[in-house]
């Protein structure tokens, strides 16, 4: 069994908030810690959400296959919408699992092509966030954005497309080496004849082969429910999605021992995911110092977590989808049906420089990424507004202090002296630390300085 | 910010008047210095990765082949269309810029590569290939990672002044993985690539010895290998130039900057470009064509890039793909994963041709899967051998075991699988046959070799066979139609004499 934590303190929530959500502002760490543990995670963090106001009307309108520009308009707003929803999340888990799952059960927009068929599986992952995962499997099996991505509407009794029925089994429940490519063909058969249909999907009948299947060992008749039920009757389905868990929550090695037990709980709670979460999130091992800090952040955690560590409210998104599509986190647009790997998979020699020269946008308002042919000036149309971000800190007065505190708050690794002493050094410019204040002439540029090298700090990316 | 500021803060960092080398950078800041890379004598391997899976089929076309246009009704390429290279296989319509290359013998076609027990995950696949795993053993390094690894023992106490490999693009591939993390540079544009670095400094704190002290430490020596050669980089690249016109495309573009950073000196061994899009399950024709022609139009603009300035004889282009497709077509008017596929070579020093035999579209696996005739380790232990100078105990360690060669770079055709032990004359297939057939022989040593074709009164009726031949498998169709006179049905025999070896079995033409 997993140990309880009984120590529910500042570090300890921060290391919460930075895995459950994509970053925190300092609002939140105080909230969690009016809260006692339990009530915190069980009852605040994966509480029950209101579901949000839909992007527009356009959702329920039905798809238009041959205007690609309004589609494409739409997706814009459904890009941004989703964005907004990241930022302006509460203390709360549903937006971190809506992206986990999006990120499981893959589905490319640059396929898909109807915005309503996303905006209906974006709905379907929000539903679900702490809901069940086998009723998940389900219905994403026959979802119309899922049908259209791994080409289910070519899926026919005559001629079976395994696309989908492979993926089901290799990504998205058991993992390889746990079927046979015969279970893949048998499972292709079930989930024969399903197409779009409107804004939804449907069965014909004349499509579906409705012959006897062999599939794990069992026969019968069986549609594409069945088969997910005997799925989810192997005992290493809940071992392969809590690996997952683990490895997007807590480390990317996983530790087997600790997936074991996170899939018996699974297991024995007929594969609701909330009773997963709350073992992990209370759990004593989570909180272990080894564990801090050993995630790389992913585009959406760097850029969603430096609008709220700065407060930042007005957001170019243009810019934003530009930058995150070159970081490789291009919204709904995974790389492929394996989705974002992430954690080293994030860095490479341009990767690096990228972000940091994301981080120095924020604060110069000024970008030298590549952008649109319109903007020549390469001005992104928003920063952080720096004196009176400073200000927010009770000792923006005090140069050492000041350092100290800024590193407390966007640091979750810990930061050793020789580097504080380079940014403090940073900060001063040359001057002595007794004549720093905000209210001297030129502490714009001093502060801009001094944040860019901060966020340009290695240790920036880890959380 | 600018150079004056980055000099300055160098300075705060080595507390005080720090040395400065000739990119900016405080030397300080650098473990051990420069060594002029160890690449291979000059040669350099660029590796273009088709991802998705390329289907063969509809690349090198069996017009000939009846099965073939019955199991795709609709996705096979008519007759007419393809470009004929023998009588049987032909091109894609939209290859005809790799026409020219293939007669002037400087592309070569490695029919049937695959591997034992055919993973058909494009994920797994892939890291097999990339890995040169076993398909039941997991390696988290890469076959050029460890190749780079084997030829730099030094790394990573001592830093190459070129960059070990390059790779064009955002990611970094599991090919350049090693024991000592990424061996290669990505980026996608050199020019940008340095722009982005100006700024960052190298920071050699030491690590804390934890889980998150480790993902620092690779942050951070990511971080420093961009800034040591970003600068180097774009000196290259300026210093590099080219007249031949590029197709505008994502992989014409790579091509582009790797010639131009060859032409401009690099020292870089080994380049890796990707191509994307090959997982053609749906509506196949719709975009395979147009992959193939932004593949071949590349490829040719490189060679003749390369040509053109002189390098093309120490560059060699290799394609690789983690699987080929499906024999049938699916209901999607697309194809599924498959088996094995064709892997091409381009560059001077190929001998261009057909390596291995005709795809058998009769003998499927269960799967309706073509099998493989060769093992993908095989044509990389050929290359590592006779493009990269890579002895045999290295390419063992490298590859973790002995693998064959082929001899599509010129050199002796190597032990293991195609490799003879003795000479051998095999029975024909198919048999009886109307009017071809097939015959393989092998010759455990080079050798003038005949084999002719006698009826059952002794008289000679054909020959298939007069000329010298180095060690290897040979395969031969013979055609009953062909090459002689009107041969009436019958039992035939047919003698191989190679040296002091001789052999005959008998054959039954049945029309």
């Amino acid at each position: 069994m997993l140990k309880k934590l009984n120590e529910w303190n500042e570090s300890n929530v921060k290391h919460l908030l930075s895995r459950a959500m994509f970053g925190f502002k300092r609002e939140d760490v105080t909230q969690a810690l009016t809260f006692s543990l339990d009530d915190f995670v069980d009852n605040i963090l994966l509480g029950t959400t209101l579901k949000p106001i839909p992007p527009g009307l356009w959702v329920n309108q039905l798809p238009d296959w041959d205007n690609t520009e309004s589609n494409i308009l739409m997706y814009g707003h459904l890009g941004i919408w989703q964005y907004e929803l990241m930022r302006k999340q509460s203390t709360s888990f549903t937006e971190k699992m809506v992206a986990f799952l999006s990120n499981h059960f893959v589905s490319e927009a640059r396929k898909v092509f109807i915005p309503q068929f996303q905006y209906k599986q974006n709905a379907l992952f929000r539903e679900y966030a702490m809901g069940n995962f086998k009723e998940l499997t389900k219905k994403i099996s026959i979802d119309p954005a899922m049908v259209i991505y791994l080409d289910s509407e070519s899926n026919t009794k005559n001629i079976p497309n395994e696309n989908f029925g492979r993926e089901l089994m290799e990504l998205f429940t058991i993992g390889i080496g746990n079927y046979t490519e015969q279970d893949i063909r048998n499972a292709a058969r079930a989930l024969t004849g399903w197409y779009i249909d409107d804004l939804t999907t449907s069965l014909d009948s004349d499509l579906h082969d409705s012959g006897s299947k062999t599939f794990m060992g069992q026969s019968g008749n069986f549609d594409y429910a069945k088969i997910v039920d005997i799925i989810f009757e192997q005992n290493e389905t809940a071992k392969f999605i809590c690996r997952k868990i683990y490895k997007e929550f807590v480390y990317y090695i996983p530790d087997e021992a600790v997936v074991t037990e996170l899939a018996n709980i699974f297991r024995n709670n007929n594969y609701e995911l909330k009773p997963v979460f709350s073992a992990l999130f209370k759990s004593e091992y989570f909180y272990n110092d080894s564990i801090k800090a050993s995630k790389i952040k992913s585009p959406y955690d760097l850029i969603i977590g430096m609008f709220k560590q700065f407060s930042i409210t007005s957001i170019n998104y243009r810019y934003i989808a530009n930058i995150s599509e070159k970081l490789q986190q291009y919204i709904f647009n995974a790389p492929d049906v394996r989705g974002w790997e992430g954690q080293r998979k994030w860095i490479s020699t341009s990767l690096i420089p990228l972000r940091n020269s994301f981080s120095d946008s924020l604060f110069t308002g000024k970008s030298i990424v590549e952008e649109e042919e319109d903007n020549l000036t390469g001005d992104i149309g928003f920063k952080v507004n720096i004196i009176e971000f400073a200000r927010t800190f009770s000792c923006s007065e005090e140069a050492e202090q000041f350092v100290t505190d800024v590193i407390d708050y966007l640091f979750l690794f810990p930061i050793n002296q020789n580097t504080k002493d380079r940014m403090l050094q940073t900060l001063l410019d040359g001057s002595v630390k007794e004549d720093w204040s905000t209210h001297n002439n030129g502490a714009e540029a001093r502060l801009i300085k001094f944040f860019k090298a901060l966020t340009r700090l290695p240790e920036y990316q880890l959380k | 910010m600018k150079r004056r500021d980055f000099l300055k803060r160098a300075g705060i960092i080595g507390g005080g008047a720090t040395a400065l080398n000739l990119s900016g950078l405080p030397i300080k800041a650098f473990a051990k210095p420069f060594l002029n890379i160890k690449n291979f004598d000059g040669k350099i391997l660029v590796v273009l990765q088709l991802k998705g899976g390329n289907d063969g089929l509809n690349t090198i076309v069996p017009f000939e082949d009846d099965l073939y246009y019955s199991n795709r009704p609709t996705l096979a390429i008519n007759k007419n269309e393809v470009i004929k290279i023998t009588s049987q296989l032909g091109f894609n319509p939209n290859m005809q810029a790799l026409q020219p290359l293939f007669d002037e013998g400087k592309m070569g076609i490695i029919q049937n590569v695959g591997y034992d027990n055919q993973d058909r995950s494009h994920f797994r696949s892939t890291d097999v290939w990339l890995s040169a795993s076993d398909v039941d053993k997991y390696y988290y390094d890469g076959w050029l990672g460890r190749t780079l690894e084997n030829a730099n023992p030094n790394y990573p106490g001592t830093i190459p002044n070129h960059p070990m490999a390059v790779e064009l693009g955002s990611t970094q591939s599991l090919l350049l993985e090693s024991n000592h993390g990424g061996m290669g540079i990505s980026f996608d544009d050199p020019w940008s690539f340095n722009e982005l670095t100006q700024g960052s400094m190298i920071d050699n704190e030491p690590v804390p010895d934890t889980l998150a002290g480790n993902e620092l430490k690779f942050l951070k020596q990511v971080s420093s290998q961009s800034i040591k050669y970003a600068s180097i980089i774009k000196e290259h690249a300026d210093a590099g130039w080219h007249d031949v016109e590029y197709p505008d495309t994502w992989i014409g573009w790579q091509l582009r900057v790797i010639a131009n950073l060859i032409a401009g000196n690099m020292k870089t061994p080994v380049y890796v470009a990707s191509h994307w899009g090959f997982d053609t399950h749906a509506k196949q024709a719709d975009d395979h064509p147009q992959l193939l022609k932004e593949f071949a139009d590349s490829v040719l603009a490189f060679q003749r890039d390369i040509e053109q300035q002189g390098l093309a004889d120490k560059i060699v282009l290799m394609t690789v793909s983690e699987f080929g497709r499906r024999v049938a077509q699916n209901g999607g008017l697309g194809t599924d994963h498959g088996a094995a596929a064709p892997l091409f070579v381009f560059g001077n020093s190929v001998q261009g041709g057909f390596y291995g035999d005709q795809a058998d579209l009769s003998k499927l696996d269960t799967f309706g899967d073509l099998p493989h005739e060769y093992d993908f380790r095989e044509v990389y232990s050929t290359v590592m051998r006779d493009h990269l100078g890579i002895g045999k105990s290295a390419r063992k360690t490298i590859l973790k075991r002995d693998f064959g060669t082929l001899s599509f770079l010129g050199g002796p055709v190597g032990v293991k699988n195609n490799i003879p032990f003795t000479f051998n004359l095999s029975q024909n297939y198919p048999n009886p046959f109307n009017p071809t057939t097939r015959i393989k022989f092998s010759l455990a040593s080079a050798n003038k070799v005949s084999i002719i074709v006698y009826d059952m009164l002794g008289r000679k009726v054909r020959e298939l066979v007069n000329g010298n031949y180095k060690a290897g498998d040979y395969t031969i169709d013979f055609n009953a139609s062909k090459g002689g006179a009107k041969l009436a049905s019958g039992v035939y025999i047919y003698r191989i004499k190679a040296g002091r070896f001789t052999s005959s079995r008998k054959m039954t033409l049945l029309k």
